[in-house]
């Protein structure tokens, strides 16, 4: 008896002893699998765009937003400490160093 | 025709003015971005007849604004000055009171912005206070309230006085430095 009789008697009893599953049962596992692995094979690149995307909109939302308590309030102390504290009317006098903001003093209501 | 133009842009004008609005005498604007703001003062709710000023931010303002003044430190010097007032905020993303005190060798030789304690948001009515030691040096004394972001400061009753030593400083400590240098020749 040769490979293809032997194939063929062992098919003929599995169809016999219903161990075969119908043509139609296998057709629908393969489709299952090669979806399930190209899902596996998407799931990569899906999460690099999601991340990319998260990325892109927190950098603009931080560009288009004033700011955001924490490091803008360090900007502003940073600001406060080094800026120029004269007042407009006193710009041509003297300046801090020589004291003459009596006059601004006076002003005060 | 020509009259009711001329009305037309006299009023457009005036409204202008109205909406740039007057600072409160005696303060000026400063900030990273006054531009960004509308200062002004206008009739307060806080007593009858008392007037609030007010640092409002535009559509996209950027950077900060403050009002403030600047007055000499010599009647200071040595003292321990507390700037109080009243705030009240509506949606801001940061406000604040703020001092410096600059010496004649260092720009913020004290100083604090409440830093952790700002306000942020809705705030009613509410008095704040910031506490420093005048150096024996110091040669300024800047002080103001700011809005950093948008919405609205408003402010009230701002006093400048000297306090007892028992009231405790707010804000940046003074360095403190060792009276004489040590172990020099690293033996230790």
């Amino acid at each position: 008896m040769n490979d293809d009789a032997f194939d063929e008697l062992v098919a003929l009893y599995r169809q016999s002893a219903n161990e075969t599953a119908p043509r139609r049962l296998d057709a629908r596992v393969l489709r299952a699998t090669a979806a399930h692995a190209s899902a596996r094979r998407a799931w990569p690149w899906l999460t690099l765009a999601f991340a990319a995307s998260l990325l892109l909109w927190l950098g603009t939302y931080r560009a288009a937003s004033p700011g955001v308590p924490g490091a803008a309030d360090e900007a502003t102390r940073a600001y406060l400490l080094q800026m120029d504290v004269t007042p407009p009317a006193a710009g041509s006098q003297v300046g801090l160093a020589a004291g003459t903001h009596g006059d601004i003093y006076r002003e005060m209501p | 025709m020509i009259k009711r133009s001329t009305i037309a842009l006299v009023a457009l004008l005036l409204a202008g003015q109205a909406q740039a609005g007057e600072l409160p005498k005696g303060w000026f604007t400063s900030g990273s971005a006054p531009e960004s703001y509308d200062f002004g003062v206008r009739p307060g709710d806080r007593h009858p007849g008392g007037r609030n000023a007010y640092i409002r931010a535009q559509a996209q303002a950027r950077g900060f604004a403050t009002l403030m003044q600047t007055v000499d430190a010599q009647a200071y010097r040595g003292k321990r000055l507390r700037l109080s007032g009243y705030l009240r905020t509506h949606d801001v993303l940061s406000a604040a009171l703020w001092m410096r005190i600059d010496s004649a060798t260092q720009r913020g030789a004290a100083f604090d912005n409440m830093g952790p304690r700002a306000l942020h948001g809705d705030t009613q009515w509410k008095r704040y206070e910031i506490v420093l030691d005048v150096p024996p040096n110091a040669q300024a004394i800047a002080f103001g309230f700011l809005l950093e972001g948008r919405g609205e400061v408003a402010a009230d009753d701002f006093r400048l006085e000297e306090v007892g030593k028992d009231i405790p400083v707010t804000g940046m400590a003074q360095p403190i430095f060792p009276t004489a240098p040590a172990n020099l020749d690293f033996s230790q």
